[in-house]
C-alpha cells in the first residue's frame, strides 16, 4: 500500500500538481512578507512562462 | 579485496562481456547473413546490448573521465531554489520529463522513410549514431547548461565561443524550427486525405482539448491527471466515433478534404493556435498528447515483443542506388539525414538546455537523463524501423510512393512496384484499405500512415485480430497527428516570441510580447512561412517529403554541428582536448553528411535529388512549349519553389561552416595560448544536500 502511494505522489508530482503547494510553501518559508498567488493565477503564469520557450522536440 | 568482492566484479566482468559479444555477434550475423528472413527481435535484442554497453562503459567515461561529473557540486536546482523554474526534482521525474520532451515524430517518421533502403542502414546508424553522437551531445550540453545555472545553448554558445556562433545558433533555431513545422504539418495532411475517419477524430481533439483547458482553469486549477483522464475517454470515444462518421454518407462529406484544403485549415488552425491564450488549447493538448505518446510508445514495445514478428522488408532494399521513390539519394548522406531524430537530434540540444538542467538535483544524475534519455528516443526509432519493415515491402512502398513516381492508377501504381521486385497488387492495397476503414492506401506519403498500419498490425496482432484492425489503425494515426498539432501550436508560439525578440532590436514596441499588433503580425510571419513551404509540398507533384524531409535532416543536423561545436570548445576550455575526440568526431562526421547532402540537393544532375536540376528541367519544358497551358502558371511556381529550396540548403550549408570557423578560430588561440580560457561557469558551491 505504502509503495502504491508512493508511486501515486511520483505520478502526481510528476504531471505538475504539486507545483501550486510547493510554491506557496517555498514563498511562506523563503519570503514571509510577500502575497502568495491564487492556485488559478498560479497555474495560469506556469503556462505562460512553460510555452514561452522550446517545450516540445521533433 | 574480499572473495565475495572479487567474485562479484568476476560476475560483472562476464555479465557485460556477454552482452558486448551477443550485441556484436548478432549485428554481425544480420548484417552478413542477408538472405534469411529475420525475426524483428534480433534488432531489438541486438540494440539493448550495444546501448547497455554504450550506457554501462561510455556514458561512465564521459561521465567520470572527460566533463568529471561532481555530485559535491550544487546543482542550479539546488543554489537557485525558487519553487517554480529551479526545483531539486526526483530523478526518474525528471527522466520522464525530459524524455516526453525530446521524443517527437521525428524518431518515428525518419526511420519509416528510410526502410525503403531496407532495415539494415537504418539499424545501424541509429543504434552507432545514439552511442556515439546523440547521447553525447544530449549529455554534455545537459552538463554544459548544469554548470551554467541553466543557460540555453545560444546564450552558451555566445559566451563560450562568441558572438558569430552565438547569433548564427539563434538563426539556425528559427530557420529549423520553420522548416520543421512545414514537415510535420506535411506528414499530417497526407495522413488525413480524403480520411474522413481521421479528420474527424483530429477535429475532435481540438474540443476536447478546450474542455479540458476550461476545467484545469475554472473548475479545478492545476488538476492535471483528472481532466486528463477524462480528456482520454472522450478522445478514445472520438476514434470510434469516427468509424460512425466515415459510414454516414452525409457526415464522411463534410470530413473529407483534399491535401489542399486540409493545408490551408492546418494553416488556419495554426495561426489561431498561435494567438490563443495557452490554457484554452495548447497547454490541455500538451497533456493529452503526452499521456497518449508515451502510452502508445509503451505499449508498442510490449506488442513487438508478444508479437515477435518477422521482417518482410530486406535488409538491404535495391533502392541503395539512390532511385528510391519516397526519397531520392544514396545511402550517403541521405540515410544519415532522413534519420536525424533517433541518431542524432540537434533540436535537443534545446531541450537540455532549457527546463531539464534546472531540475536536476546532482550532477551525476546528467548521465542517466541527458545520455539515458536519448538512448531511450533510439529505441524508439528501432520499433519504428521494425514497424516499417514488418510489412510486405509491395505494400510499403504502394503507401509511401507519391503518385508523381508510380501513377494515380493503381493498376499501373502496383506493376511498376511489382517489377521492382516487391510483388503487390490492386486487391492487395483494397483488401487493405478495407481493413483499415480507408477509401485507398495509395500514395500516403509522409510515413505515417505506413507507421500507423505498422502499429495497427503489431497490435491487433496480440489484441483483437483484424477486427481491431481499423481501431488501432486510426488510434496510431491519431496519436500521430494529436501530438504533431501539439508541436505545431508550441513551435509556432516559440517561433513568435523568437521573432520579437529579435525584431524587438529594430523597433522596440515589436518586442513587446503583449502588444497584439506585433503578436498578430510575427505570429502571421512565422505561420506563412512554414504555411508556405506546406502548401509548397502539398502541390509538388512529387510529394513534397523528397523535398522538404531531407531539408528538415539537414537543418536538424545543422543544429547538431552547433551544439557538438559548443561542447568541443567547452571541452577544450577545461583543459580537456586530449577528450575532443569525444564530440569532435561526431561534429565531423555530421558535417561531412550535411555538407555533402546539402551540396548533392543543390547541384546533384538528377532532378530528383537536386533542386537546380530540377528547377533547370522544368523551365527547359517551360521554354520548348510542351508544357499544357493551365499548367504554365503552376509549373513556373515549381521552378520558383525549387530555386528556394536551393538558396534555403545554400543558407544551412554556410551556417555551418561559419560556426565551424567560428570555433576553430577559438580552438586554435587557446591551444596555442594565444589567448587564456575562460570558462563561463558559474560558481562552485557545496551541496549541502544529503547523499542519496
Amino acid at each position: 500500500m505504502r509503495r502504491i502511494s508512493k508511486w501515486w505522489d511520483i505520478l502526481k508530482q510528476a504531471v505538475g500538481e504539486g507545483d501550486y503547494e510547493r510554491y506557496s510553501a517555498h514563498l511562506r518559508r523563503k519570503h514571509p512578507g510577500r502575497s502568495v498567488p491564487g492556485p488559478a493565477e498560479f497555474y495560469m503564469n506556469r503556462l505562460k512562462e512553460k510555452y514561452s520557450r522550446p517545450t516540445r522536440c521533433c | 579485496m574480499g572473495i565475495s568482492k572479487v567474485s562479484r566484479r568476476l560476475g560483472g566482468v562476464l555479465i557485460w562481456s556477454a552482452i558486448s559479444i551477443a550485441g556484436a555477434g548478432i549485428l554481425g550475423a544480420i548484417a552478413l547473413r542477408r538472405d534469411e528472413p529475420v525475426n524483428a527481435m534480433w534488432l531489438i535484442i541486438a540494440a539493448a546490448c550495444v546501448y547497455l554497453v554504450g550506457y554501462r562503459f561510455y556514458s561512465r567515461f564521459i561521465a567520470l573521465t572527460v566533463v568529471g561529473l561532481d555530485d559535491r557540486r550544487a546543482t542550479p536546482a539546488e543554489r537557485l531554489e525558487d519553487g517554480r523554474d529551479f526545483v531539486p526534482t526526483n530523478k526518474w521525474v525528471v527522466l520522464g520529463h525530459h524524455f516526453a520532451a525530446i521524443a517527437g515524430p521525428g524518431p518515428l517518421v525518419g526511420p519509416t522513410l528510410a526502410a525503403q533502403l531496407g532495415y539494415l542502414p537504418g539499424t545501424l546508424w541509429i543504434v552507432a549514431g545514439a552511442v556515439l553522437g546523440g547521447c553525447v551531445q544530449d549529455f554534455i550540453i545537459l552538463f554544459a547548461s548544469i554548470r551554467r545555472d541553466g543557460k540555453s545553448l545560444g546564450q552558451i554558445a555566445k559566451e563560450e565561443v562568441g558572438p558569430v556562433a552565438g547569433y548564427a545558433a539563434l538563426f539556425s533555431v528559427i530557420s529549423i524550427l520553420v522548416i520543421l513545422l512545414a514537415v510535420i504539418a506535411l506528414v499530417v495532411t497526407n495522413a488525413l486525405k480524403g480520411s474522413p475517419w481521421g479528420t474527424f477524430t483530429l477535429a475532435m481533439t481540438i474540443p476536447i482539448a478546450m474542455l479540458m483547458g476550461i476545467y484545469l482553469r475554472f473548475v479545478r486549477p492545476g488538476k492535471v491527471l483528472e481532466a486528463s483522464l477524462m480528456g482520454f475517454v472522450l478522445l478514445m470515444a472520438a476514434v470510434v466515433g469516427g468509424q460512425l462518421v466515415a459510414q454516414n454518407s452525409t457526415l464522411a462529406a463534410l470530413f473529407t478534404f483534399d491535401a489542399r484544403s486540409l493545408a490551408l485549415l492546418i494553416i488556419g488552425y495554426g495561426f489561431a493556435a498561435s494567438v490563443l491564450p495557452v490554457w484554452l488549447l495548447l497547454a490541455p493538448r500538451d497533456y493529452l498528447s503526452t499521456f497518449v505518446k508515451l502510452g502508445t510508445i509503451f505499449l508498442l514495445a510490449i506488442g513487438i515483443l508478444a508479437v515477435r514478428p518477422m521482417l518482410a522488408m530486406p535488409a538491404l532494399s535495391r533502392f541503395v542506388d539512390g532511385t528510391g521513390p519516397v526519397f531520392a539519394g544514396k545511402i550517403f548522406p541521405f540515410a544519415f539525414i532522413t534519420i536525424a531524430c533517433g541518431a542524432v537530434s540537434g533540436f535537443h540540444s534545446l531541450i537540455s538546455s532549457g527546463t531539464t538542467p534546472k531540475l536536476i538535483t546532482k550532477e551525476g544524475q546528467a548521465r542517466l537523463i541527458g545520455y539515458g534519455s536519448m538512448l531511450m528516443e533510439s529505441f524508439v526509432a528501432i520499433m519504428a524501423i521494425v514497424a516499417a519493415c514488418v510489412l510486405q515491402p509491395g505494400i510499403y512502398f504502394a503507401i509511401n510512393s507519391p503518385a508523381g513516381i508510380v501513377g494515380s492508377d493503381p493498376a499501373a501504381a502496383t506493376a511498376m512496384i511489382s517489377s521492382w521486385g516487391y510483388p503487390v497488387t490492386p486487391a492487395d492495397m483494397q483488401g487493405l484499405a478495407d481493413l483499415v476503414g480507408e477509401k485507398s492506401m495509395f500514395a500516403r506519403t509522409g510515413g505515417a500512415p505506413s507507421l500507423a498500419v505498422g502499429i495497427a498490425h503489431i497490435f491487433s496482432g496480440s489484441l483483437g485480430g483484424q477486427r481491431w484492425m481499423a481501431i488501432w489503425y486510426h488510434f496510431a494515426i491519431m496519436f500521430e497527428a494529436l501530438f504533431i498539432l501539439t508541436i505545431l501550436d508550441a513551435g509556432s508560439r516559440v517561433g513568435r516570441f523568437m521573432l520579437q525578440d529579435l525584431m524587438g532590436h529594430f523597433w522596440k514596441p515589436l518586442g513587446r510580447t503583449g502588444w497584439y499588433p506585433s503578436v498578430m503580425l510575427s505570429g502571421a510571419l512565422i505561420v506563412g512561412a512554414w504555411g508556405y513551404f506546406l502548401y509548397q509540398g502539398v502541390m509538388d507533384p512529387l510529394g513534397g517529403i523528397n523535398s522538404l524531409w531531407p531539408l528538415f535532416g539537414i537543418a536538424n543536423q545543422l543544429l547538431a554541428a552547433v551544439a557538438l561545436c559548443v561542447a568541443t570548445t567547452i571541452l577544450i576550455k577545461m583543459n580537456k582536448a586530449r577528450f575532443a575526440w569525444v564530440t569532435l568526431a561526431p561534429m565531423l562526421w555530421l558535417v561531412v553528411v550535411a555538407q555533402t547532402g546539402s551540396f548533392q540537393k543543390m547541384f546533384h544532375p538528377d532532378p530528383r535529388v537536386g533542386f537546380l536540376a530540377e528547377a533547370s528541367h522544368l523551365s527547359d519544358l517551360l521554354a520548348s512549349g510542351k508544357i499544357a497551358p493551365e499548367q504554365v502558371a503552376a509549373t513556373q511556381r515549381l521552378v520558383f519553389n525549387n530555386r528556394l529550396d536551393a538558396a534555403v540548403t545554400a543558407v544551412f550549408a554556410v551556417l555551418v561552416l561559419v560556426i565551424l570557423f567560428d570555433s576553430l578560430r577559438e580552438w586554435l588561440a587557446i591551444l596555442s595560448r594565444r589567448k587564456t580560457a575562460t570558462l563561463h561557469e558559474a560558481e562552485y558551491v557545496v551541496t549541502a544536500l544529503a547523499e542519496d
